[in-house]
């Protein structure tokens, strides 16, 4: 077996520590916490945000020095995602309110909820994540309002075809849904990102492990795809006339986000 | 319906979940809207301003992974002077920057700024490991020249190489699997000398791996991986646009923060990685640079259960597959026990040991040509003996032998010159060691050059050695002479790179092969090398003899390329001796051997040396330039390399600034500026000269604040490299103190002139002609002070000293005698003025003709002084006669006539004949006209010509326009032209008033 004399084997774990502890000073955590608290959440396989586990462990502990990096590098970025989403300031408070009670405050015979953070993802999108799912059941408490579908699906300057679509407005839908229905589960994921979300395309494109070009022509064969069998499904509910199911097609897909966003929603 | 938790749906948007995992998420999005929200905004990373709004909570505190703040062009790290940012990532920044005592570019890697409990353990863990692989040295490794801390940050100086990463190689163009494998090999042998030193790499990837220019695999990023396994926690740094495939270099050095694909099992599961980590990568990488896919499907970790197979057909043979896949096993144990191991496997071609044989009879040829270098064979390693072979010619006991002859000498720069000369001498043993290395394993370790390269080379290098021998032999015999030149001459040795130009190399004529010549032929190179040392050490007359008889030599064995090479040389020592006809007929017949011959950088170098003698020294613009365009044609076809551009550029300026023409002048030497900046560095001695010859121009064009400034920069150059007190200092000083004396009038020059002053007593001595000329112009400085005893003073030691120096028949004791009348002249002293110069002339005229500029000078001065003493019939005379003889030598529009115009027209107004005094003060503004010479230069034309035009009664409102116009120039001077200012407001007040 080849093991070269003296050779100074990378210890994983210690540099781990090493590199965390460098990260956050005025941080001090004792090292066999960290690396039992590392080694209960994966250890440091790659990929594995080593310095924030640190830090979210030293504010499970209470550290005041970590509390304060959560302070302030942490919270301000999960109020600011809120705000983006133009929810309401009230509702904001009270999420931010919730988030600080969910995360720091040790729970009966458990540490704080922040502990259960295990690196696979930068924690400061793990707070922000937190924090929108209370503020998302925040909402949900105070009940969402609908978009009605025919505003949707009838785009106000084409008047001729108005009756058309109101007539049919029930397979349309229908046929939009069918459509959906019959694409992969992961086209659905990122349609969904895309139109739903409005996350953008370079993002998406990551989560996917490709390429802002990439992403967008994945999108766009997806919206194709989702338009040809809409169309193809209309064809099969309705009677009729080619010339006639064209136009209105070509209507319904300026349209189709919306109808689609609905839908996806 | 349960949600997935938040961690989950993190891994998910960082690609951590395994297939089936993400499935489910997918499926647990379609049918919840609000984990769909959680989703997105986990994508969409952090809001732009998040961290900007934060207030700091203290000092110190700063984001802990913020990209590290990247120091400028021109700051100095340590003795590091950045030049350019090349990258960023995980670990910190990559800078360009210029090493002064390796004098070459540098690759510096500034580790970002840690801090807090753990951060000082791993600085030192990763300043041992930097220390580790700067030890290493191998051709298939980066150099590292200098691991360290600056500002508290830890840096790594190493070797810059520009060429592609093998990632961006393998895209460049389809390549054949013999050349994937040829460079993978070399790549391998890199991996192993590190393992042999102790060294893992823990990232090795196609990233880490550069090809350099002359084709080679070099190793770099050791150990760096510490440092960026892992993505920086906050805030989510500004994410490149990734290519398609995952692993993407952000820069060629900086590489994405966690490339997967790439590492070994074991480093999944957390264990402790051992060389056959490496291996694993190693094998990775060769194997989808053969395959043109990943072994392993994507993934966290990568399914290493199913090994991906290509998708076309391949032509790869079935052994190199094997071997390839017994690196990619699983568990470590199964792979080969080493690097070495797996080289070894990959070197067992079949079809390249037929080959091999070939190569064995193509050796016994080759024989012959090894003649000179029976020592390489007697070695049993072939490539060790570098240090012993150089230790003959420069070495410690040698080194203090030479200091001992340079002190003994007392010359006051000895010392410091020494220091400067040890440093040099020891890079260029250094530099001269790694190419004997690199030369000899080519052929002997990596079988990649063939025997005649390796002769040749060796030939190229052992004429390097002998160049060295024969400085040191001239530095122990030292006098106090030769202590002045020491420094630039240790820097002055032909260049050892030259010797892997194996292109240019291998173009030559061949060498004559049978022993009588081949003795010959060293015999011609040893003297070439002698005269080559006496050129660089101001021994130009000796230098002669030798090139003179070296050119015979080479003459008789008819070997063109030498020939071209000391003639070449002989060109330079006839320029140093100032017969520059000689010198032009030298590099001419050096171009045309060295064409000959197929010595085409020698050919070109002559043409470029051409443009300057012929275009300046010797005055023919029109001949220079059309060397000019040779010398471009022939850097077409060597291939252009930016330091011959930049000789080129900066000796076309020299020829433009001769003829005056200064705006095509200042283009030409900023081009060279920027060549010569970038090839040779800021702080090289040739990129002062273009800076000083930058300021010459500036000053005359009127902007001497933009002079100051660039000498400034040049003379902390010259300290640098030469040492405080070198004789090129005290030149720029005196230089800058006129641009000084330019911008702030004569009394700040002074204390420049006299630091100048007292460093050429100090290292050229009391009788040397430049310092007797600092007197004089000492002397002038304080004439324009009005303090004319101090400035008599100083013309009357200069005058002792020439007479002590020269004799007084001489033509530097008339220039003394010159300055002096012109003492008298300023004082009023008329009488005594035209004595002096008389006797002036007629030693002039006697010693060195009457066409001589001096001479017209001289008699320029003394028409000027006739005329004040109210004598300007003859002063016209005088005058007229000089100027025609001025016409007749350069035609009528020369710049060289304008002081004469100036004068005539002096004349004619004092004569009263104001329209002629017109006629001559505008042909002298006509001449300028296009040169751009500087404003106050142009105000005294123009103040000349208002003052005849309004004598001439004419057109008097053009004459106070011009007044205006030089009023304005003269003020906006400043101080240096308040005189003048003052004297043309006078002027103008006279004659304005009704």
């Amino acid at each position: 077996m080849y093991t070269p004399r003296d050779m100074d084997l990378p210890r994983p774990d210690e540099d781990a520590y090493l590199r965390a502890s460098s990260a956050w000073p005025g941080v001090e955590l004792n090292r066999d916490v960290f690396r039992s608290h590392l080694n209960a959440r994966g250890g440091t396989t790659p990929g594995r945000h080593v310095e924030d586990l640190y830090l979210a462990c030293a504010c499970a502990r209470g550290l005041p020095a970590a509390l304060a990096h959560f302070e302030r590098r942490l919270l301000p970025t999960a109020r600011q995602a809120l705000t983006r989403r133009h929810m309401a300031p009230d509702v904001v408070d009270e999420a931010m309110q919730r988030l600080r009670e969910r995360l720091l405050l040790p729970r009966e015979g458990a540490p704080p909820r922040l502990a259960e953070y295990d690196g696979r993802g930068p924690l400061e999108t793990w707070v922000r994540t937190v924090a929108l799912r209370l503020a998302l059941t925040e909402l949900r408490e105070r009940a969402a309002r609908p978009i009605p579908l025919e505003e949707a699906l009838l785009p106000v300057q084409d008047a001729s075809f108005a009756a058309l679509k109101h007539r049919h407005h029930a397979d349309i839908e229908a046929a939009i849904a069918v459509a959906l229905a019959s694409m992969e589960l992961r086209e659905r994921a990122f349609l969904r990102l895309h139109l739903v979300e409005n996350v953008g395309v370079e993002d998406i494109g990551r989560v996917h492990g490709v390429s802002r070009a990439t992403m967008t022509r994945w999108l766009k064969a997806a919206r194709d795809t989702l338009a040809e069998r809409t169309h193809a499904e209309l064809r099969r509910r309705l009677k009729v006339e080619d010339s006639e199911l064209d136009s209105l097609a070509r209507t319904l897909l300026s349209g189709l986000d919306l109808s689609v966003r609905h839908l996806l929603r | 319906m349960d949600c997935p938790d938040e961690n989950t749906l993190l891994a998910y948007c960082e690609r951590a979940l395994g297939h089936s995992q993400a499935q489910a998420v997918e499926a647990h999005l379609d049918q919840c809207s609000a984990c769909l929200a959680l989703v997105g905004e986990a994508a969409r990373g952090p809001a732009q301003t998040t961290v900007v709004d934060v207030p700091e909570a203290k000092p110190g505190t700063d984001k802990p992974t913020a990209p590290a703040s990247a120091p400028g062009r021109g700051t100095q790290l340590g003795r590091y002077v950045v030049l350019d940012r090349v990258g960023a990532g995980g670990m910190g920044v990559v800078l360009s920057a210029y090493d002064p005592r390796l004098d070459r570019r540098v690759a510096l890697k500034l580790v970002r700024a840690l801090d807090g409990a753990g951060a000082r353990e791993l600085e030192q863990r990763l300043l041992r490991e930097a220390q580790a692989v700067a030890r290493l040295s191998h051709p298939h490794v980066i150099t590292v020249f200098d691991v360290g801390t600056v500002d508290g940050r830890l840096f790594m100086a190493m070797e810059f190489v520009e060429g592609p990463t093998l990632r961006q190689w393998l895209k460049e163009t389809p390549r054949t699997w013999r050349q994937v494998l040829h460079l993978f090999k070399q790549a391998g042998q890199g991996l192993a000398a590190a393992h042999a030193a102790q060294l893992i790499h823990r990232d090795f990837k196609p990233d880490n791996v550069l090809v350099d220019a002359q084709g080679r695999a070099r190793v770099t990023d050791f150990g760096l991986a510490r440092l960026q396994d892992t993505a920086p926690a906050l805030p989510t740094p500004p994410r490149a646009n990734l290519p398609d495939d995952d692993a993407a270099p952000l820069t060629r050095t900086g590489s994405l923060v966690g490339t997967p694909a790439y590492m070994p099992p074991e480093q999944w599961s957390g264990e402790p990685m051992d060389a056959r980590g490496d291996q694993f990568s190693f094998c990775v990488t060769l194997y989808e640079a053969l395959f043109r896919i990943r072994p392993f499907a994507k993934g966290h970790p990568p399914d290493f259960q199913h090994l991906q197979s290509p998708a076309h057909d391949t032509d790869v043979p079935a052994w190199v597959r094997r071997v390839v896949l017994r690196g990619l096993s699983v568990s470590p144990a199964d792979r080969y026990a080493s690097m070495d191991a797996l080289l070894e496997d990959l070197g067992k071609d079949p079809a390249r040991r037929r080959t091999r044989l070939w190569a064995t009879v193509g050796a016994v040829a080759g024989l012959a040509a090894l003649a000179t270098l029976p020592r390489l064979f007697a070695e049993p390693a072939p490539c060790t003996g570098a240090s012993a072979r150089l230790a003959s010619v420069w070495s410690a006991p040698r080194e203090a032998r030479v200091r001992a002859a340079m002190l003994a000498t007392g010359a006051s720069l000895a010392g410091s010159t020494m220091d400067a000369v040890a440093r040099h001498l020891s890079d260029y043993a250094r530099a001269w060691e790694a190419g004997y290395t690199e030369t000899c394993e080519a052929t002997h370790v990596r079988h990649e050059q063939p025997e005649n390269v390796l002769a040749l080379r060796m030939a190229c290098l052992d004429s390097r050695r002998q160049s060295l021998d024969v400085l040191a032999d001239a530095l122990e015999r030292a006098d106090a002479a030769l202590v002045q030149k020491a420094a630039e001459a240790s820097l002055r040795l032909p260049p050892v790179s030259d010797c892997s130009r194996v292109e240019s190399i291998l173009s030559l004529a061949p060498e004559p092969q049978d022993p009588a010549a081949r003795a010959r032929l060293e015999q011609t190179r040893l003297r070439l090398s002698r005269a080559q040392v006496l050129l660089e050490t101001g021994r130009y007359a000796q230098g002669r003899t030798e090139a003179t008889a070296a050119l015979e030599e080479a003459r008789a064995l008819g070997y063109r390329p030498l020939e071209a090479e000391v003639l070449h040389v002989a060109g330079w020592l006839e320029h140093r001796l100032a017969r520059n006809e000689e010198a032009e007929r030298s590099w001419t017949e050096a171009v045309r051997a060295g064409l000959a011959g197929r010595h085409d950088r020698l050919a070109l170098r002559a043409a470029t040396d051409l443009v300057f003698v012929i275009g300046y020294e010797l005055e023919d613009m029109k001949r220079g330039l059309e060397q000019a365009a040779q010398a471009r044609a022939l850097m077409e076809r060597v291939g252009s390399d930016d330091e011959s551009a930049g000789r080129l550029e900066n000796n076309l300026g020299l020829v433009y600034f001769g003829e005056g023409q200064l705006p095509q002048s200042l283009e030409h030497y900023q081009r060279a500026l920027v060549l010569r900046e970038r090839v040779l560095g800021p702080e090289h001695l040739d990129t002062a000269k273009v800076l000083t010859n930058l300021a010459l121009v500036r000053t005359r064009q009127g902007s001497p604040a933009d002079a100051v400034s660039l000498y400034d920069r040049a003379l902390a150059i010259q300290r640098r490299q030469l040492g405080a007190g070198h004789p090129l200092v005290a030149n720029t000083l005196i230089l800058l103190g006129d641009a000084r004396r330019l911008l702030e009038g004569p009394e700040a020059a002074v204390s420049f002139y006299e630091q100048a002053l007292a460093l050429r007593e100090g290292t050229l001595g009391d009788t040397h002609l430049d310092t007797i000329r600092l007197h004089n112009d000492l002397g002038r400085l304080h004439e324009q002070l009005e303090r004319f005893d101090s400035a008599r003073v100083h013309h009357e030691k200069a005058l002792a000293l020439t007479a002590r120096a020269f004799g007084e028949e001489h033509a530097e004791y008339a220039r003394s005698l010159q300055a002096l009348a012109s003492l008298e002249d300023r004082q009023g002293h008329f009488v005594a003025a035209l004595k002096g110069y008389e006797r002036t002339l007629a030693l002039q005229t006697r010693l060195l003709g009457e066409k001589d500029a001096s001479t017209l000078r001289t008699r320029e001065e003394r028409a000027a002084v006739l005329r004040k003493a109210g004598r300007a019939r003859e002063a016209l005379v005088e005058v007229q006669a000089v100027l025609a003889r001025k016409e007749a030598d350069g035609g009528p529009r020369q710049p060289r006539l304008v002081t004469s115009l100036v004068e005539l027209a002096r004349t004619w107004l004092e004569l009263k004949q104001p329209e002629n005094a017109r006629v001559a003060a505008q042909r002298a503004l006509d001449i300028i006209q296009p040169l751009g010479w500087s404003p106050t230069r142009r105000a005294e034309l123009q103040f000349t010509l208002a003052q005849a035009l309004w004598a001439t009664k004419s057109s008097r409102p053009q004459a106070l326009a011009l007044a205006d116009e030089a009023l304005a120039a003269f003020t906006s001077a400043g101080k240096a032209k308040q005189a003048q200012a003052r004297e043309v407001a006078l002027w103008k007040q006279a004659r304005s008033s009704p």
